[in-house]
């Protein structure tokens, strides 16, 4: 230790360093608030292409598919020859490249792409020679055509030739040889023949230096070098140390025992609890003890530079080899800085927690272990470690040749090139089709197969909206009976067109499910509030559930009884995790545990039944209101509240006004309205917060609902907005509701719906029941558990089990397979099939002269819907980096996170079983809106234009009067003209996905009406 | 058809069932054809299904004949001993493998609790483990653990325990790897399987020590006067002593008890539901299982009787010290159940077999369950703060309030470290194995590479020249 304070740069790099750092660690906070949002935010700003390929550099996570799974996704026609040119066109236009003869670049690329050109190592050509027949057979997916193509070249150049123009192939071939093997083999001497010539053209090639090596120091660590190099993790037992200290120190309340002295920092608890036992334990453990136990306390940025010093890192590289060093535990790391960031989200009196103190910890403790790997291989001074390593690797750089051989070797085959047309060639044509090759490096490729595998889904999708457009399916007949207003979400877009099937005068709108309504909320069995709106806006008010006067007694009971419970189970748990009481309990509760065992594993649906029945029995329940009114309820509001209770008669109005027009709901009412919030109901599920409401922060949206209702059933706030021209009549009413996006119950809060419309509601019930089964019904198509062939009665009854299921890994399929978001009037996609895949928002663009309803759609549906999509993205093309990995070994760790095991890092993203029938294309955003006024918005809205301008959405512009559509494509629009197809057209959304497992395309639901029931209707 | 003969085809039926799917099995799994996720997952369902019915009515038989052990024989298998027995066929006597089982009140219990743990566990597996890419092989170790855990608790000898309690350990191996491609699960499997094949010797001597002594390792033919638990032996104490270190010796590793169980707390690796039925359920209480079963033996010495008191004090001590520092959910509870497990042997050296027993299985049913629903820890907090509408705070532990306050930071960092128990055996015992082993190596490959000369080199030309030589 220097002792002395790091010089100004390096002080400054470093502090540069920790703010990169901040933003570039996963943001996710502790995991009972789950808010999806771009796995690659800290990447924003850069375009979504260079964004990825960035992250892959400095994380190795994959920025897209594999290009075998592309490949498939080719075969199964997932992606078509015409989108694949189409992609590659665009490569072309945006790559300078030089000609090479006799396979032109254009045919390279192609051929690339759909074959690929497999690099390999020396050992393994080596391998493949000798065991897999390379030199004697063609690869196997070389098309027949090149493949007699080349024999019969080879044969004529042979049988042409003098042994003086064969022995060009020496030394890797002879004309004796050559001519041998024609005779009993054709394919062997064209095949052998041809490598040979690759060989010999491709002698002058040079290899690069070992990037590894290269970029040590750089953004790669010594200890990514030692383990690529040597093959040992050097620092693993630094990982589990860390691992094991962090989940108790940051952990606030599951450990008994608290680890003690915690306000002094984590730099103070880490060195007292690594001074344990220093004479036995791992040295490199004890030394970094000693190192901590002289630096004096808050040092924490000088241990950092001191470490980075002795390593050999230069200042400007601070920032990427701290990154990187701290990636080893990301999570952790990203945890550890979230909690600094949002101190709100932790009792007052929780131990500090310091990012930087992290890195300290980190930076010390690798260094230690690097040293003793460093030790072992004879290097002292650690920042020659890389010199003394690169004697190591030297040898694999005389492998290039062979190396390169290799890979035209598999170009000329594919290309029915032989052996004599290669040397033809000659070493310089082979040089730059080896430049071709390079510079169509894996990441291209993927790149490409990405945008024809989006631009496929590109032209399905408009295809159906314009072939839709032609002839809208059902058009509204007299008066609406009801009008819905479901959540944007995805998953709302079949129960929407369910229940729109029904009868031409059911209507449905898709509006942000925290219907405008921001507020801290708190039910009456949940004293905590939660921010029920989407993150980017902090709510200003607070709203209450309180039972009603009537009711306080049935309330107070309710809260007694509840409490007795939660004691009892506090203490069950408690003491069947301790020495003494343990003992007391485990005969009891034992046998207890073997029936709850058997019944809720062996009948899931039963066994909730009976408890949710002695729950009711046990647990009252009082009636309750919102305090949505400033003032209405003298609510004990608690002292340290500093937020206003309720809202008063202009926020009411302006709220309610705002949300009726954005979905363009300002006239013409039904005699129900009614707006259903969504949320999920899961059990046994560390991720639930993610299946719930992601406009209502992650939470269940029907609160929001329910104070919508109350605020637009209220006369003051109907007076007021009959000032501002919407005329709410008193023959309409408005409710609130919930949909449970898991078991497709509805929950209506009906409680004081006036006497007049108890028939309306009466009919409204059946018909919502009518549309949830079928809504189960088409869900039930994608779960495999669920029986191919079943009843909307049967579906339901799983969707309802899945919920309750302890063992069920994926109680619902959350946002997987969202793909599309619609922002427009309902007869762009009414009548639609659109599998559940598409966010539907409405927008009328009609009575939006200025797009200030726009703006304020965009602002708020982008980001929140590109959050989802993103998340899903990210967590689908690399599950084990981005994502959280499978489920089933993950393990709370201090109810802060999951995490893999026991050992493992602390896992962000979303699990696998999330996603695993997600299909990654970035969300497309159909808008009905004109080019000018969606560029007149994207000016005005920087958050809207980073996510449109940077393509991490693509956004298309459907003309409001012409129906012409424009696709935003490097950074302008460009007019697109829609494949014209006629879309098959069923009777029932049913027909449409029958007996069918993948997604489907879009279709048209035409609901076939028996003239009985138009009369009636009518 | 006469009860006893029934008994034999059930008590046959419950251990062989497993086996009839899990071989099939295997030998696709070996020629590379995995049978889809239904047909793995219902061969596996069925068979350990019709196992554990069968447990059902064998025990009906039992109880119907009164609950006098039945002893059943189906044969010998004369020199295929498990290996290290060679050592010990040159003695006078020609030993014998005897394939008994003993249905007993010891054995009944622990066989319906395998029964009816393992059905639950795969029911919940089948769902669990839907579309996980190592499906095939979870059921395949599933169903080989089943067999095992029945061949262990129904063995009529220590010979056919042991085979036994090899598959238990190897299943639940594999098991703790089976997201072989990370680093933890792989350690946590290497760590268990060390502690497995070392302390498996213990049974191994235990069981010669006994056909030395007893002639025989048959618990009939070693035990005399009595069913399980009033049996008694004729063993010297001082022999009795020594059979019953051995076999604590074996069950300090499959219990993981004080102080080689660390492993345990590493083994949360595998996919909840083995994790639950191995490490909360059955696999845990082997150990327990086959000092109740030598109960007679470890009576005979004061000296056994004392040290398995003391191991079970010294486990219950650690396991709850560092448990109580834990903040993960399944850490928390690996603690908690090996604890619990270290009180049982207690109980053992007290003599409280009947109440151990009762104990195992509530136990174990309690465990299994808390450790599948490991995942709910969240929302359960959640709810209990809610309903309380306060956080609720621990309450210090009986020596935090007692113990001044340095003493328990001390303690306290100590119980986090797992009191340096890995770093003491690593320094004192890996260590110089290691060491031995690596110079053993060196002979070694001096040795092979003075007879065999380097090997050959080979590039892609002279594999040309290969094939050219072959072609001709």
């Amino acid at each position: 230790m220097s002792g002395s304070h790091p010089s100004g740069d390096r002080a400054a790099a470093l502090e540069h360093a920790i703010e990169h750092l901040r933003h570039a660690l996963p943001a996710q906070g502790p995991i009972g608030t789950f808010v999806h949002h771009n796995t690659l935010h800290f990447l924003q700003h850069k375009p979504f292409h260079e964004a990825v390929r960035e992250a892959h550099e400095r994380t190795d996570a994959e920025p897209y598919f594999t290009e075998q799974r592309f490949r498939e996704e080719l075969a199964h026609g997932r992606i078509d020859g015409e989108d694949l040119e189409y992609a590659l066109e665009r490569y072309r236009a945006r790559t300078a490249r030089g000609w090479s003869e006799p396979i032109k670049p254009a045919a390279i690329e192609r051929l690339v792409i759909e074959f690929g050109v497999r690099s390999a190592k020396k050992s393994e050509v080596e391998f493949l020679a000798r065991e897999r027949s390379l030199l004697a057979r063609f690869r196997r997916d070389v098309p027949e055509d090149a493949r007699a193509r080349i024999i019969a070249e080879t044969r004529r150049w042979i049988l042409a030739s003098d042994d003086a123009t064969l022995d060009a192939l020496a030394p890797h071939s002879n004309a004796a040889v050559l001519r041998q093997r024609l005779a009993r083999d054709p394919e062997h001497a064209a095949v052998s023949a041809l490598f040979a010539a690759s060989r010999v053209v491709t002698r002058a090639v040079r290899s690069r230096p070992e990037p590894m090596l290269v970029r040590l120091g750089v953004d790669r660590t010594h200890r990514d070098v030692l383990r690529a190099t040597v093959g040992d993790d050097p620092c693993e037992r630094a990982d589990l140390w860390i691992v094991r200290f962090l989940s108790v120190y940051l952990d606030e309340r599951v450990a008994r025992w608290s680890m003690p002295h915690r306000d002094h920092g984590m730099l103070a608890a880490a060195t007292a609890q690594l001074s344990v036992g220093a004479a036995v334990r791992d040295p490199a453990l004890a030394a970094a003890a000693a190192v901590f136990a002289k630096a004096p306390r808050g040092a924490a940025r000088e241990l950092i530079v001191d470490v980075l010093d002795e390593l050999g890192v230069r200042p400007e590289h601070f920032s990427s080899y701290v990154e990187r060093m701290v990636l080893a535990l990301g999570g952790w790391a990203g945890m550890v800085s979230r909690l600094e960031g949002f101190p709100s989200d932790r009792a007052p009196d929780a131990p500090p927690v310091s990012l930087t103190e992290f890195i300290a910890l980190r930076a010390v403790l690798d260094r230690e272990h690097v040293r003793r790997s460093a030790e072992a291989l004879g290097v002292t001074d650690l920042s020659k470690l890389g010199a003394a390593l690169g004697a190591r690797v030297q040898r694999s750089a005389l492998d290039a040749p062979l190396v390169a051989a290799y890979r035209l070797f598999q170009l000329a085959q594919l290309a029915g090139l032989d052996a004599a047309g290669l040397l033809e060639a000659g070493p310089d044509h082979a040089l730059s089709m080896l430049r071709v090759l390079d510079a169509f490096e894996p990441i291209e490729r993927r790149r490409v197969f990405q945008e024809a595998y989006e631009r496929k889904h590109l032209r399905m999708v408009l295809a159906g909206v314009a072939d839709n457009l032609r002839a809208p399916a059902d058009p509204a007949e007299g008066d609406p009976r009801f009008q819905v207003a479901f959540c944007i979400d995805d998953r709302e877009e079949a129960i929407r067109r369910h229940f729109e099937e029904l009868d031409p005068r059911y209507l449905t709108y898709g509006v942000a499910g925290f219907f405008g309504i921001a507020m801290d909320w708190s039910s009456i069995d949940d004293p905590q509030s939660l921010a029920q709106c989407p993150v980017v806006v902090t709510p200003q008010h607070v709203v209450r559930e309180v039972a009603t006067e009537s009711h306080s007694r049935v309330f107070r009971q309710r809260q007694a009884r509840r409490a007795l419970a939660a004691r009892a189970r506090k203490a069950v748990s408690e003491g069947t995790g301790s020495l003494v009481r343990g003992v007391a309990l485990t005969p009891v509760i034992g046998v207890m545990a073997a029936w709850t065992m058997v019944s809720r594993v062996l009948f899931p649906r039963l066994s909730e039944r009976l408890g949710r029945w002695i729950r009711e029995r046990f647990v009252p329940t009082p009636k309750t209101t919102l305090s949505t009114t400033r003032g209405a309820l003298p609510a004990p509001a608690p002292e340290h509240e500093l937020k206003p209770q309720g809202f008063t008669a202009d926020e009411r109005v302006t709220r309610v006004r705002a949300t009726l027009e954005a979905i363009g709901l300002t006239h013409g009412f039904a005699p129900l309205v009614v707006l259903l919030g969504h949320g999920a109901s899961t059990v046994n599920n560390p991720h639930h917060s993610a299946y719930e409401c992601g406009a209502c922060g992650g939470h269940n949206g029907g609160p929001n609902a329910r104070a919508f209702a109350a605020m637009a059933n209220d006369p003051d706030v109907r007076e007021g907005l009959r000032e501002g021209a919407i005329d709410i009549p008193d023959a309409c009413w408005f409710v609130g509701g919930w949909h449970d996006t898991t078991t497709d119950a509805i929950t209506l809060y009906d409680d004081d719906l006036p006497e007049k419309f108890q028939g309306a509601m009466d009919e409204l019930r059946v018909a919502l029941d009518s549309a949830r089964a079928r809504s189960a019904h088409e869900r039930c198509r994608k779960f495999e558990h669920a029986p191919t062939r079943l009843t909307e009665a049967e579906a339901l009854a799983h969707v309802e089990e899945r919920a309750v299921d302890l063992s069920q890994a994926r109680p619902e399929l959350g946002h997987a397979t969202n793909a599309v978001a619609v922002v427009g009037r309902r007869e762009l996609t009414r009548g639609l099939f659109l599998d559940r895949r598409s966010f539907l928002v409405s927008y009328d663009p009609t009575l939006d002269q200025d797009s200030e309803v726009l703006e304020r759609i965009l602002a708020a549906v982008v980001p929140v819907g590109a959050g989802i999509n993103l998340e899903y993205y990210f967590s689908t093309v690399d599950p084990d980096r981005w994502g959280a990995g499978t489920k089933l070994p993950h393990n709370l760790a201090a109810l802060l996170g999951v995490q893999e095991g026991v050992s493992g890092d602390l896992r962000t993203g979303l699990p696998r079983q999330m996603t695993e029938i997600h299909e990654p294309v970035r969300l497309l955003c159909v808008v009905e809106a004109t080019p000018e006024a969606l560029l007149h918005v994207a000016g005005r809205k920087p958050e809207v234009l980073e996510l449109v301008g940077n393509e991490w959405v693509r956004l298309v512009s459907l003309d409001p009067e012409t129906r012409a559509m424009h696709v935003f494509e490097d950074g302008a629009f460009v007019r697109y003209e829609p494949d014209s197809i006629a879309l098959p057209v069923h009777h029932r959304s049913e027909e449409s996905y029958a007996g069918r497992m993948g997604s489907l395309p879009p279709a048209k639901i035409t609901p076939q009406r028996s003239s009985a029931a138009t009369e009636a209707a009518r | 058809m006469s009860p006893h003969s029934l008994a034999w085809w059930l008590a046959g039926a419950v251990v062989a069932l497993p086996f009839v799917a899990v071989l099939p099995l295997m030998l696709l799994g070996g020629i590379g054809r995995q049978p889809s996720e239904r047909a793995t997952s219902s061969s596996v369902l069925t068979t350990c299904g019709l196992s554990s019915l069968a447990a059902l009515l064998l025990t009906v038989l039992w109880f119907q004949g009164g609950g006098a052990p039945i002893v059943l024989r189906y044969g010998n298998i004369v020199d295929l001993g498990p290996r290290g027995h060679a050592f010990v066929s040159g003695e006078e006597e020609a030993h014998r493998f005897a394939v008994d089982l003993l249905v007993d009140r010891l054995s009944v219990t622990m066989m319906l609790l395998t029964a009816g743990l393992t059905w639950i566990t795969a029911r919940f597996s089948v769902r669990y483990l839907h579309r996980e890419a190592g499906f095939f092989r979870y059921f395949l170790l599933f169903g080989l653990f089943t067999g095992g855990m029945q061949v262990l608790v129904l063995a009529g000898s220590f010979d056919l325990l042991f085979v036994g309690w090899e598959l238990v350990g190897v299943a639940s191996m594999l098991l703790i790897g089976f997201f072989h491609l990370r680093n933890g699960p792989a350690r946590g499997a290497i760590r268990a399987m060390l502690t497995y094949r070392v302390t498996d010797v213990g049974l191994l001597v235990g069981a010669i020590l006994l056909h030395h002594f007893a002639g025989s390792s048959s618990f009939f033919d070693a035990f005399e006067h009595g069913a399980w638990p009033h049996a008694t032996t004729h063993l010297s104490p001082s022999a009795a002593a020594l059979v019953s270190l051995s076999l604590l010796f074996a069950a300090i590793g499959k219990s993981a008890l004080f102080p080689l169980g660390t492993w345990l707390p590493r083994a949360m690796e595998g996919p909840t539901p083995s994790s639950a039925l191995f490490y909360g359920g059955l696999a845990v209480h082997a150990g327990v299982y086959l000092l109740m079963r030598a109960a007679p033996i470890i009576e005979r010495s004061p000296l056994a009787t004392f040290v398995v008191g003391a191991v079970g004090a010294a486990t219950a001590l650690w396991s709850t010290l560092a448990g109580r520092t834990r903040s993960d959910v399944k850490t928390s509870l690996a603690y908690a159940t090996i604890a619990q497990v270290g009180l049982m042997l207690i109980g053992i050296a007290l003599r409280w077999y009947n109440v151990v027993l009762v104990y195992v299985i509530a136990h174990a049913c309690l465990r299994t369950l808390q450790l599948l629903r490991a995942p709910s820890a969240l929302s359960d907090a959640e709810a209990i703060r809610a309903a309380l509408q306060s956080e609720p705070h621990h309450r210090d532990g009986f020596w935090q309030r007692v113990l001044p306050q340095r003493l328990t930071d001390r303690l306290y960092a100590l119980a986090l470290e797992d009191f340096l128990l890995d770093a003491l055996i690593e320094r004192y015992v890996l260590g110089p194995v290691m060491a031995l082993s690596r110079a053993a190596d060196r002979l070694d490959r001096w040795w092979s590479d003075a007879l065999s000369g380097p090997s050959a080199k080979s590039s892609v030309d002279d594999s040309v020249a290969d094939t050219e030589r072959s072609s001709q």
